[in-house]
């Protein structure tokens, strides 16, 4: 099914695929970094024990707002979605996992569910 | 496809990093999941401990916890009981429960702190001093007074906060 302008249900879906999680990581990327949160990313950092608290924290704003560029525009898509996915899954062990489902998870889950299902398409039926 | 399953991972675990500490911040948010009979049993425990009654406010809290759970407010005020009835490794070790659930907690990383000078660990005490200052500057100055008096008790503003969380 194509749209009248001219993009395709896929490319929209695709792209709001990908404007989700950028504009997550961007404003928590940002927030770190410049946005008043650094201070508490490293108390945190510090809490769970992850080494030298203070660069780590730089580092991950950094890589947050990077990542979340890469998303949008595409460019080295793979390797930054591969880098954050790697952080969430440190970011789950070390401090969600505690906290449980229900503590820490469930918004992301609906964004993930909303952004899924405006992505996904049936398959389409075949010609006969 | 593994493009597609990269940004998937991405998008399951996005946003998991407590950046903008909303719930971290306000203590007197009930977690999700905890009922209401467990806050129930936290108040009453809450009335207790504001009247000093030490072992009192134990059995409440202890039940506040079993109900409840992930509750890190109950967790930490059960450890401060716990401190003031002098079982300060009881203390230490519910504070450190009330920190994995809620990392960013500064009163429990200033009560960690004073079990920590309560066992006379002052290492160990300024270091949770270095979390609670990137926390909150005006807990932060009372604790390393406390530290540099070495007072555990020294203003430990038991009723400045309105939270629950004294």
């Amino acid at each position: 099914m194509g749209l009248k302008l001219g993009l395709s249900l896929d490319t929209v879906g695709a792209f709001l695929f990908r404007l989700a999680p950028a504009s997550v990581f961007l404003v928590h990327g940002w927030l770190k970094l410049l946005g008043g949160h650094h201070d508490r990313t490293v108390a945190l950092f510090l809490t769970v024990g992850i080494p030298l608290a203070e660069a780590a924290a730089w580092f991950v704003g950094a890589l947050e707002v990077l990542g979340a560029v890469a998303l949008l525009t595409g460019v080295l898509i793979r390797p930054a979605a591969a880098l954050l996915a790697i952080e969430m899954a440190v970011v789950i062990a070390l401090v969600r996992r505690p906290q449980g489902f229900l503590g820490a998870w469930e918004f992301e889950f609906v964004l993930l569910l909303v952004c899924a299902g405006l992505a996904l398409r049936p398959a389409p039926a075949p010609r006969g | 496809m593994m493009r597609g399953l990269a940004l998937a991972c991405a998008l399951l675990i996005v946003a998991a990093w407590p950046a903008s500490g909303a719930r971290a911040a306000d203590v007197t948010e009930v977690p999700a999941g905890v009922g209401t009979e467990a806050v129930k049993a936290f108040k009453r425990g809450l009335e207790l401990h504001k009247s000093k009654q030490w072992t009192a406010a134990i059995q409440e809290y202890e039940r506040a916890v079993a109900l409840g759970g992930r509750f890190p407010e109950a967790f930490n005020n059960l450890a401060y009981c716990y401190r003031k009835v002098g079982q300060i490794d009881r203390a230490i070790e519910l504070y450190k429960i009330a920190l994995q659930l809620r990392p960013t907690f500064p009163q429990a990383h200033d009560y960690l702190a004073r079990a920590y000078l309560a066992k006379g660990d002052r290492a160990a005490a300024l270091r949770e001093y270095e979390i609670v200052r990137r926390l909150d500057a005006k807990l932060a100055h009372c604790l390393k007074t406390a530290i540099d008096r070495n007072d555990p008790d020294y203003n430990d503003m038991p009723w400045a906060s309105s939270s629950g969380s004294p």
